[in-house]
Formats: structure tokens, C-alpha cells, sequence
């Protein structure tokens, strides 16, 4: 079943001007499956917080219809408030003078989730997040990745089955997010449906499912993070140094080698045209005392740079 | 059963932030300062009609005047980022503005008793025993009637959080200029009169001086029930405003993910 | 030199831009109003400059104490305060000029106050000893921004800045006697009155708009520009101990 779907979703704003009108989505169709990690990859201004806010009922889409698990965004937003948790990066989003556990209190009381179950699931979420030990003490006191950890489980208080997390990791240190990435692991293996929107490459191609890359409001691919690498290149590439002018030349005319360039970091890329050959390439590079022999596939970071193209720092 | 308890827990945000915001000594001086302030210009007068009326008029508004804070507090959740988690959530978001605020509305008519017990004592108002434990009510409902209407100028202000404060003192001077603290509503042209009647504080404030003057319980209790009118009018439209304000928020794209 | 320019034109620009900044300047009038409508209620007429000199140093009072003393813990929360820190201009000249340029708004109350005497009431307050008037105010706004100094200190290291703030006002201007002189409170209470700036400010503005000459104008502007001055050593001195404090925590930056 299709937990999140959109369709030709449009939204627009007045710019600062009030005279150009903004386009935030354009036209954008999506289709997550239930129990999908699905990551939404693209920079600052793409729409993928626009695109979260709609999905979350708190911005009415321009045109264009969102639905999840079957009920529309706009026609029947009761219903899917009931069915969404949020969790946005960051800090905010808690009260600071109430203790953690208050928070929570708080907000299930707000998804209507009844009392016992609600106590039960608290302590539950507290333990799952780490901040048994400091539930009861007032949050202005607790460091920011206590905080980014109290807001997740904010987010799961309702029991939601779909969750929007978006950008949930920002601030995070490398250890506090790959905790972070265990965690949304753990959600999916419970069959939850996430959307999560990130910077961070290495975050989508450890937890997501597909990976949607987004500009300007508009979808410019949807693959797995190995099939959004085919993008750029179908098969591997060797990177190698210190390699004899001879030996490259040689293995430029090989059989299944696509092309070899020279790297500005210092040594060359083999581009293979044929994964088959990768073995009779190294073993040549290895018999003639090349040392430094690695192979890979594009990242993600390469995809994105190559389909969202390099804009530098201009915003 | 499910609203109690998002009043509850809301009142407990409210709470603990009143605590935190509340240096209890500091605020009890500076409400009687305050409303010495205004009180004394009878001294200047050397009237002690004119000062008596400066009293009572003072000592009632400090307190109610108090809940003016429900307005910048109610924008609050803007700032702390979660204003959009509260309009995500299926509950309506009447209930934990209401709860959070209603924290002020205890506060501000405990701040009531405390300034008539001291402002009387200072200046020697007259407190008519058992005729004064009737104060007691008229003050709760005086200080719920100005948390009404900042209930609803907080839904207003919401349209723009930046000039909150701006919105709450201009209320809070707007009531004390032409609501009878002090000086008559009469003495003011004829339509400040008209809106004065539809504010809080002009119907309750004149059955407070009623029952001090040993009035008539029949028109204190008119004064009354008019105040408990005017802020149920207050009430209703705050919840009308808030939900329009929420609306307009998604239309407009105003609510923001604060992270 | 530089410095101080520099610091009165950003000061200039950060309030210009921020309403909030100047708001209270936009309450004077409804003091003035209720204070000389009671007055002319009261056929009291006569006292109409006593109901321009209350919101006038109310106003002052509200620029220095709720935004003047804000200065620094703004400064912290935007993270700049460390980056004035760093530069060799000197940090509490920095700090008074820019209480300076806002308490000096304050002095708006004196035309809004005038305004609402002659607009809504008819009544024109005359200013018999201009001199006197220009002085005090000048002495007024300096007083007024060396205060600014020690408070803005105080307030950026603490987290319930807003309740002292609240406490310290009212109580202050009834005890100054900003509107009802301070003669007419407990006598025990007028030694304490003596020490705040206010109360000679208050005084000499309400001599400079009476028709009877001004006695002793020259020590009573001196007690004024003294305690201001007093106010700013005293505020240079918390200031350093203060900017000590937050290093030794590593608190400069929130």
C-alpha cells in the first residue's frame, strides 16, 4: 500500500517584493511505499521542508493533491494529524521549564493518546531515547542532542506509522547521528513509513530505501542510492597512484576500460566500461608495483553535485 | 476526559514558567507601587474623596492588568518552535493556549487579594466586614474578564508576533485610561463611553466601589453578571480568532519549522 | 573617537529597524492623558506640568531600563559580544554610547506630553526657564544612560533580567517622585529619594516650567550629572567584572 503520495503538488508564495511570485513545488509527484525509508536530498530552498509542512497539514498546498495512507492532506486533515508524527532538527520545538517527561505527557495528551497507554508509552520512548535517567530533570537544562533525542521521541509519541523527519540530524556530532541513523533502523524494521529530509549523503545511503533528488521545487530523479550512482557511472572506477606514465598508457587500450584521467588530488581514475574486467586491471596495476589501488562506486555526494550541478556558496 | 488533560498539562507549562519568570517579593512591590503610583496624585490633589477613588480603581486593575502577559505568551509557542507541532496535533489549538495561560489568570488574581490587602491598609480604605468577602468574587471576575479579552488581542497578535508587547501595553493603558480606574467612563466623550462598556473591567470595577460604598446588592450583582457578559463575548471570540489564525498560518505559509 | 561614532551609528541602526525598540515611547501619551484628566477633572489645571514631567522621565526610565539595559544580553544572545570584546575600542565607552543614543529617545515624552495637553485638553504648559529645561533634560539623558550602564551589566547575566526589570521600575519612579513629588511620601523614606537621579531631574524639570524663579539650579543639576556619573563609573567597573566572570565560565556567547 502507498503510505504518501502526491500529485502535480504545487505551492507558491509572494516574494519579498510582493509583485514575483515564488515557486516552492513545482508540479511534484511522489509515491512512498508503507514501511519505505524514503530520503528527500536537495539544497537549501529545494521545497523539501515545504513539501514536509504540506504533508504535515501545516501549509495548504497552491494545487495538486497530497494524500496519506489515503486520506487527503487538505479535505481530511483531523484524520491524518492522527495518523503523523514530526520531528524537525534542531533545539526547538520543547517547552524548557517543564521536565522531559512533561514534554511528552503533554504532547500525548494533545494525539489523544489515552492515559495508561500514554504513561507506559513515555517511559517506553524515554529508555528507547536514552534520557531515562534525566526524564524528570527541566529540558532548559538538558545539552542539544538531549534535546534532538527528546524531540524524536516526541515525534513517536502518537504511535505514528508515518513520520516526517526533517532534517532531524542538523547540529548533530558523527556519533550522536549514527546513534540517530540506528534508531530510524530500528523504526523501519517496525514497519513505520519515514520521509526524511537531509544534507547529509552519508546518512541517505545508510537508512534510505530510494532517494529523491529535489531543486527548485521539482523532482529530478527517484532511485535507490546504488541505482542513483548508475547515474553518473554504470559500472566501478579504480583510483590509483604513483602509476608509471607506461602502465597507465597500457591499461588505457585495455579491453573494457571506458577512459583514465588524470585526478586533480594527485593520481588517475580508471573508468571501467565493464565490471568484468576490474580483476584483469588491478592484477596489472599490482604486477608492475602500483600500491595505492582503490575502487569505487560514485557517492551520492558525486550524483547530486553532478545533477544539481556545482553553484559554489551563491544561494 | 482527553481536554482535561491537555489543560492540565498546559496549566503546568504556564506554571512553571510563572515561577521562573516570578520573584514573588519583587512583584508584590512593584504592584503596589504601581498602583500607588497612580494613587498618590490624590495625595497631590489633597482630596481624599479623589484619593479613595485612585485607590480602589488602582488596587482592582494592578491585579487583572496582570493577565495581560497571556498576550506575548501566547505567541510564545512561535518562538520556541512549537507553534506547528500544536496545529499538527488533532486536539483544537483553543485548549493548550488556554491552559497555558490561564497559569497568569491565578496568578494575576492572587495579585489582586495581595494589592487590596496592602493598598487598603496603606491608604485606610474602608473594608466592611462580612460585606468585603463579596470582593473576593468580583475580583476573580474582573481579573477572568481582562484575561479574555488578552486571550483574544494574544489570538490578534499572533498575526504579528513581533509587536506583542506593543499590542499588551497599549491594551493594558487603553483599560486603565478609560475603563473608570481613574477617573468616571462618564468623562470621557460619548463613544469611548460605548466601547468602554463592552471592555473588561468598566461593569466589575463599579460593583468593586458598589460594595465598598455599601451599595445596593441588586445593581452589584447587575455589574457582575454584565462583566461575566462581556468576557464571555471576549472568550468566544479569542477561540474564533485562534482558529482562524491557525487556518490563515497554513494558507499563507507563515508557520514556520523552527529548528 | 571612532569608536563611540561607530558604536551610536550601529545603535542607530539596530533600534531604527526594531519597533519594539522604541515602543514604549508610543505609551507616554496615555500616561499624560489619564494624569491630566484626572487634574482637569479635578480643576486642577494649575499642575498640568507635573503631568509632563511624570511620562517624560517615565519614558526615559522605560528607555533606560527595559531597552538601554538590554544592550549587552542582546549582544550575547547574537554572539557579537565576544567580537566587541576582541576589538581595542574601549568596551564600557562602547556600552555608554549606545545607552546614551536610546535614553535619549526618551526625551520624545516631553513633546508627546505637551502635545496631548494642548491637543486634547486645550491647555498650553509653558516653559519659563528654558535654559533650565535644556540642561536638565541633557543631565537627565546622561544620568539616565551611566544607570543604563550598571543595569545592561546586571541583566546580561541573568536569566530573570525581565523580572527585575519589572520590580525595579514602578517602585523607582514612585520613589523619585517622577509624578507626585517625593515630599509626599514617609519621611523616612526621602533619604532614599535623594540618591536617585530621578528625583532631582523631576524638580528641576517641574522649576524649569513653573513661572517662580529656580533656586539652587547649579548643585541640583550638579547632584543629577554626579549620581550619572557616579552611575557610570560604577557601571564601568561591574562591567569589566562582569565581562571577567562570563570568560572565567566561557559563558561570553550563550
Amino acid at each position: 500500500m502507498i503510505a504518501v503520495a502526491t500529485e502535480g503538488l504545487v505551492r507558491t508564495y509572494r516574494g519579498r517584493d510582493k509583485r514575483q511570485e515564488v515557486v516552492a513545488l513545482d508540479e511534484l509527484s511522489i509515491e512512498i511505499e508503507q514501511g519505505e525509508v524514503y530520503g528527500l536530498l536537495g539544497p537549501n530552498g529545494a521545497g523539501k521542508t515545504t513539501l514536509v509542512k504540506i504533508l504535515s497539514t501545516v501549509l495548504l498546498p497552491t494545487r495538486g493533491t497530497a494524500r496519506i495512507l489515503g486520506h487527503d492532506v487538505v479535505t481530511e486533515t483531523k484524520t491524518v494529524r492522527r495518523l503523523i508524527g514530526i520531528v524537525f532538527g534542531g533545539d526547538r520545538g520543547l517547552y524548557p521549564w517543564i521536565s522531559g517527561r512533561h514534554n511528552l505527557n503533554y504532547w500525548a495528551a494533545l494525539y489523544n493518546v489515552p492515559g495508561p497507554i500514554a504513561k507506559q508509552r513515555v517511559d517506553e520512548l524515554l529508555e528507547r531515547v536514552g534520557l531515562g535517567d534525566r526524564a524528570d530533570d527541566r529540558v532548559e537544562g538538558y545539552s542539544r542532542g538531549m534535546k534532538q533525542r527528546l524531540h524524536l521521541a516526541r515525534g513517536l509519541v502518537s504511535g505514528a506509522r508515518v513520520l516526517f523527519l526533517d532534517e532531524p540530524t542538523t547540529g548533530m556530532d558523527p556519533i550522536a547521528a549514527r546513534d540517530f541513523r540506528k534508531l530510524v533502523g530500528e523504526l523501519k524494521g517496525e514497519g513505520r513509513t519515514i520521509l526524511i529530509t537531509t544534507h547529509d549523503m552519508a546518512e541517505a545511503e545508510a537508512v534510505c530505501d530510494r532517494v529523491a533528488l529535489i531543486d527548485h521545487g521539482r523532482l529530478l530523479a527517484t532511485e535507490t542510492p546504488r541505482g542513483l550512482s548508475r547515474l553518473v557511472a554504470e559500472h566501478e572506477r579504480i583510483d590509483c597512484e604513483d602509476t608509471p606514465e607506461d602502465v597507465i598508457e597500457y591499461v588505457r587500450g585495455m579491453i573494457g576500460v571506458a577512459s583514465v584521467e588524470a585526478r586533480a588530488e594527485g593520481g588517475h581514475r580508471i573508468q571501467m566500461g565493464d565490471s568484468e574486467a576490474v580483476p584483469k586491471v588491478i592484477k596489472v596495476l599490482a604486477e608492475h608495483g602500483v600500491a595505492s589501488i582503490n575502487t569505487s562506486r560514485p557517492s551520492l555526494e558525486e550524483v547530486y553535485l553532478r545533477i544539481i550541478g556545482d553553484r559554489g556558496l551563491k544561494v | 476526559m482527553n481536554t482535561l488533560r491537555v489543560l492540565r498539562y498546559a496549566f503546568e507549562t504556564g506554571w512553571a514558567e510563572f515561577r521562573q519568570d516570578t520573584w514573588p517579593p519583587g512583584w508584590i512591590l512593584r504592584t503596589a507601587a504601581q498602583a500607588a503610583f497612580f494613587a498618590m496624585l490624590g495625595q497631590l490633589l489633597d482630596s481624599p474623596e479623589r484619593l479613595e477613588y485612585l485607590v480602589i480603581g488602582n488596587m482592582v486593575v494592578v491585579g487583572a492588568l496582570a493577565t495581560a502577559i497571556a498576550v506575548p505568551q501566547s505567541t510564545w509557542d512561535r518562538f520556541e518552535g512549537t507553534y506547528p507541532l500544536v496545529v499538527a496535533a488533532p486536539s483544537s489549538i483553543l485548549f493548550p493556549t488556554l491552559g497555558r495561560t490561564s497559569s497568569r489568570l491565578v496568578g494575576a488574581f492572587l495579585t489582586s487579594v495581595i494589592a487590596f490587602v496592602i493598598l487598603s491598609w496603606l491608604f485606610t480604605i474602608p473594608r466592611p466586614w462580612p460585606e468585603i468577602l463579596a470582593l473576593v468574587p468580583l475580583l476573580a471576575l474582573t481579573c477572568f474578564g481582562t484575561y479574555c479579552l488578552m486571550l483574544f488581542l494574544g489570538a490578534v497578535a499572533n498575526y504579528r508576533p513581533n509587536v506583542r508587547n506593543l499590542v499588551h501595553n497599549i491594551a493594558t493603558m487603553s483599560l486603565m485610561a478609560f475603563c473608570g480606574v481613574n477617573l468616571p467612563v462618564s468623562y470621557w466623550p460619548g463613544w469611548i463611553e460605548v466601547i468602554a462598556h463592552g471592555l473588561p473591567i468598566t461593569h466589575g470595577l463599579l460593583a468593586v466601589r458598589e460594595l465598598l460604598a455599601g451599595g445596593a446588592a441588586g445593581s452589584i450583582l447587575e455589574n457582575a453578571g454584565l462583566e461575566l457578559l462581556v468576557a464571555a463575548a471576549w472568550l468566544a471570540l479569542a477561540a474564533l480568532v485562534m482558529d482562524r489564525m491557525a487556518e490563515s498560518g497554513r494558507a499563507d505559509g507563515s508557520i514556520e519549522f523552527v529548528g | 573617537m571612532r569608536a563611540i561614532q561607530g558604536a551610536i551609528r550601529v545603535q542607530f541602526e539596530i533600534t531604527r529597524h526594531n519597533v519594539m525598540d522604541y515602543y514604549w515611547m508610543l505609551l507616554i501619551p496615555f500616561f499624560a492623558l489619564i494624569f491630566m484628566a484626572v487634574l482637569v477633572q479635578s480643576g486642577r489645571s494649575d499642575l498640568l506640568a507635573y503631568a509632563l514631567v511624570g511620562p517624560l522621565l517615565v519614558g526615559v526610565g522605560q528607555m533606560a531600563f527595559y531597552v538601554a539595559s538590554e544592550v549587552l544580553s542582546r549582544d550575547r544572545e547574537t554572539q557579537t559580544l565576544e567580537l566587541e570584546l576582541a576589538t581595542p575600542a574601549p568596551f564600557a565607552l562602547v556600552v555608554a554610547s549606545r545607552t546614551m543614543l536610546l535614553t535619549s529617545a526618551g526625551l520624545l515624552g516631553f513633546a508627546e506630553s505637551w502635545l496631548v495637553a494642548r491637543v486634547v485638553f486645550n491647555e498650553t504648559i509653558e516653559v519659563h526657564h528654558a535654559g533650565v529645561l535644556v540642561a536638565s533634560l541633557v543631565a537627565t539623558t546622561f544620568a539616565a544612560a551611566g544607570t543604563a550602564v550598571i543595569t545592561s551589566a546586571l541583566f546580561s547575566l541573568t536569566r530573570s533580567a525581565r523580572s527585575m526589570q519589572n520590580t525595579v521600575t514602578y517602585p523607582l519612579y514612585v520613589l523619585a517622585g517622577v509624578m507626585v513629588p517625593a515630599a509626599f511620601l514617609p519621611d523616612w523614606l526621602e533619604p532614599v529619594s535623594k540618591v536617585i537621579f530621578l528625583s532631582w531631574s523631576a524638580d528641576l524639570l517641574r522649576d524649569a516650567l513653573s513661572a517662580e524663579s529656580v533656586n539652587d539650579f547649579a548643585p541640583r543639576l550638579g547632584a543629577v550629572l554626579g549620581l550619572g556619573a557616579a552611575a557610570l563609573v560604577a557601571g564601568s567597573l561591574l562591567l569589566g567584572r562582569m565581562v571577567d566572570h562570563l570568560r572565567h565560565q566561557g559563558r561570553l556567547g550563550i
